[in-house]
């Protein structure tokens, strides 16, 4: 009695299972999921990806941020249901690749030399000839025949007749399955990229090392050019760079657009370039009197270096730079909003007898906003001189040698699959008087117009 | 004055002639007439040859850096493979009224372009690389072999018709529609391993550019649609058997979309890939 409970469980319990099994082997799963990472990815393209909040609402409106928001449209590509959906075509990758596995070996192993003349003749290509002589003499003309079309062939005698089995091309039939799993190896590959590939911009100034933790060592700008064309556009962009490894330098390379350079598998990528947003080269002080206006002086500051004012008893130092200047109201901080120079403005500490009497931001865009109370001098920010930054694409990713693993086997695969077509030839050699009786028969996979010409030609050669 | 400009322009009249050409032989059926539109088409080819080599003079680099080259070059691969069909299936030459007409069609959008997406510019850094001629050749004869499929497909549609009413039609001339359907596998079959290849050889050129091998930029995400628009396309034939309308109707969804990853996100979508 309890055994038989027992096995009752167990169908029901392999009727989920396979029911399961035949949800993720399903066409339809596939289909499902490919036109869903179709609309996302067209959704991604529609809708601008990565731009801030604010900048939704302004374009799209409140409602529609809502839903933006809500499904991750602003980054389609990285958002939860997006990696769901790729997972789940490689789930179902799996599951069929493993449900076709052995009916597509057995195609490409089986070498079938068991069968009658009737199966012969329920080919779709067959005929029967009757051909002049013994049936040795036949089997040699059709083995000679087969081999000049470069087939392999298995030939077998039977006390009544003699069988034959002819194939080429079967490799063929591999190709769809290479070319699965390449994809499956490609998409490992950029599950690596991302979980633990490391990928990031960083300006670098002209003579400063900086510190690479991927890969412990330190790298240095030591110069930075751009060349032009003869119509002022940029023709290319050039950094000079050395390795320091363990207090050494160890070589150095000029890199420029599409000639990166790579040490300890870290890659640097010569990306862009721009003007500095968070520091000065020099900063230009124009000092006014209060009370008349007069202009008192003409200062020119080093960034972070103080000087003292001549003809005053004032002491400057022009301490932060914002190419950009914003503050954020809740987390009380100054940061800059872009790279570009939208609103400049340098942080000056200001000395008088000595003591340090204010230290406000003086903006390049409004001057004398905010005039110093406790000095009888105004300080407007002129002027600036920002550094040039070379921007650096700096990467180190192991995903990426199994995607280009995977894309080779993907090509290999598609070739063999598309070029390579698996045709397969089955005969029965049969007496007859003074005769023998060919019977032949054949099957494709794929180009069955080729076969069927070669089939024409085959048996025209008899 | 011998420019590659001036080229162009030849080019144009004589595909437009050799279409003509083509379309009248489907219908008045003088060998001539076919001879002629053949010689047109052979010769318009090595003119378009010719704007390419021009092109490439003038620049001095391979001459693939925008839209209007990039589609001198589609127009001499999509003729490319018609003479290949053409000098193979000898009697299959009712083709051209479609394939050459596609041909010049991809002239004429050539030749509408604004100028300043006709005239030489210097290459862009990203663009100064070997790559760009491997990257572009191999997805162009994708393309290439996309087109010429999708002008299958639509003979196919015609003919399947004309062969179901049994009546004699205009379309009589055109192969069977089994021979269409053939073929307009074999160019998909062509035109999918190219289109890959040329992802991958843009996949490793962006990394070796970039430090990144994907970034989903519209170019890229398009290029994805279409390949699985294919993919499905091969599960479709080769899986599930399908053939015939269903294929046919696939091909030309296929190049829809082609035209819209080639075109539309050029004009439409902003991106890296902003030059073409």
């Amino acid at each position: 009695m309890e055994t038989l409970v027992q096995t009752e469980v167990n169908t029901r319990q392999r009727g989920v299972l396979s029911k399961v099994y035949d949800f993720f082997s399903s066409v339809k799963l596939a289909v499902v999921v490919f036109f869903l990472l179709a609309a996302g990815s067209i959704s991604g393209t529609l809708i601008e990806q990565g731009l801030s909040p604010q900048e939704y609402i302004a374009n799209h409106g409140e409602k529609w941020y809502y839903w933006i928001n809500l499904l991750s449209l602003n980054n389609v590509y990285h958002s939860w249901w997006f990696s769901v959906l790729l997972a789940l075509l490689a789930l179902n990758l799996a599951v069929c690749l493993s449900k076709r596995l052995p009916t597509i070996w057995k195609a490409y192993y089986v070498v079938d030399t068991d069968f009658t003349h009737n199966l012969v003749q329920n080919f779709k290509n067959n005929t029967v000839i009757q051909y002049p002589s013994g049936m040795e003499e036949a089997r040699g003309k059709v083995v000679d025949i087969l081999k000049g079309k470069k087939y392999k062939i298995w030939t077998e005698n039977n006390p009544n007749d003699i069988t034959i089995f002819a194939a080429k091309g079967r490799i063929g039939r591999l190709g769809s399955t290479i070319g699965h799993i390449s994809i499956f190896i490609i998409l490992i590959g950029a599950v690596l990229s991302s979980a633990i590939g490391f990928r990031g911009f960083y300006p670098f100034y002209e003579g400063e090392s900086v510190f690479i933790p991927e890969g412990n060592f330190y790298v240095m700008v030591e110069k930075f050019w751009i060349d032009y064309y003869e119509n002022g556009g940029v023709k290319d962009y050039f950094s000079k760079m050395s390795v320091i490894d363990n207090g050494k330098k160890v070589f150095t390379k000029t890199i420029q657009v599409n000639d990166p350079l790579q040490y300890k598998g870290v890659w640097f990528y010569q990306s862009s370039y721009g003007q500095a947003w968070d520091r000065l080269d020099k900063a230009f002080i124009r000092i006014t009197d209060k009370k008349s206006g007069r202009v008192v002086a003409d200062e020119t500051l080093d960034f972070r270096k103080e000087k003292l004012i001549a003809g005053t008893d004032l002491r400057l130092n022009a301490t932060n730079f914002l190419s950009d200047f914003a503050y954020d109201s809740e987390s009380k901080q100054i940061y800059a909003k872009s790279g570009e120079q939208n609103n400049p403005a340098a942080e000056l500490e200001i000395y008088e007898g000595g003591e340090l009497i204010a230290k406000p931001w003086i903006f390049y865009n409004y001057p004398n906003m905010f005039p110093i109370e406790k000095s009888k001098y105004n300080f407007i920010l002129s002027g600036y001189i920002a550094p040039q930054y070379s921007g650096l694409q700096i990467a180190k990713d192991p995903g990426v040698n199994l995607v280009w693993v995977g894309s080779f086997t993907l090509m290999g695969g598609l070739f063999i699959s598309f070029f390579i077509f698996h045709r397969r030839i089955w005969i029965k050699i049969l007496p007859s008087e003074r005769s023998s009786l060919v019977y032949i028969g054949g099957l494709t996979n794929k180009d069955t117009i080729g076969f069927e010409k070669e089939m024409k030609s085959i048996i025209g050669s008899f | 004055m011998f420019n590659s400009f001036f080229f162009f322009d030849i080019i144009f009249w004589i595909y437009l002639a050799a279409a003509c050409c083509y379309i009248f032989y489907m219908g008045i059926k003088k060998e001539g007439l076919g001879h002629l539109a053949f010689a047109l088409t052979f010769i318009g080819w090595l003119l378009n040859t010719v704007v390419l080599v021009v092109r490439w003079y003038e620049t001095g680099r391979a001459p693939y850096a925008n839209l209007y080259e990039t589609m001198v070059l589609l127009s001499w691969m999509i003729v490319a493979g018609y003479i290949a069909i053409e000098l193979k299936y000898k009697k299959l030459r009712v083709l051209g009224a479609i394939i050459v007409s596609i041909a010049f069609l991809a002239i004429g959008a050539a030749a509408m372009l604004p100028y300043r997406y006709q005239a030489i510019e210097p290459l862009i850094p990203a663009l100064q690389s070997n790559w760009l001629v491997l990257h572009v050749v191999t997805t162009f004869i994708g393309y290439a072999g996309f087109a010429i499929a999708f002008g299958l497909g639509i003979m196919y549609l015609f003919k399947e018709r004309a062969e179901r009413s049994g009546r004699k039609s205009f379309f009589d001339r055109f192969p069977s529609s089994e021979i269409l359907d053939d073929m307009n596998y074999k160019f998909i079959a062509i035109g999918f391993p190219f289109v890959t290849l040329g992802i991958i050889l843009g996949a490793i050129w962006a990394n070796y550019a970039w430090g990144g091998y994907w970034s989903w930029d519209p170019k890229e995400t398009w290029s994805l649609i279409v390949w699985f628009i294919y993919a499905g396309y091969f599960h479709g034939r080769l899986v599930r058997g399908w053939k015939g309308r269903k294929t046919a109707y696939f091909s030309i969804i296929g190049f829809t979309a082609v035209i819209f990853l080639y075109w539309g996100v050029s004009f439409v979508l902003p991106g890296l890939h902003a030059y073409a």
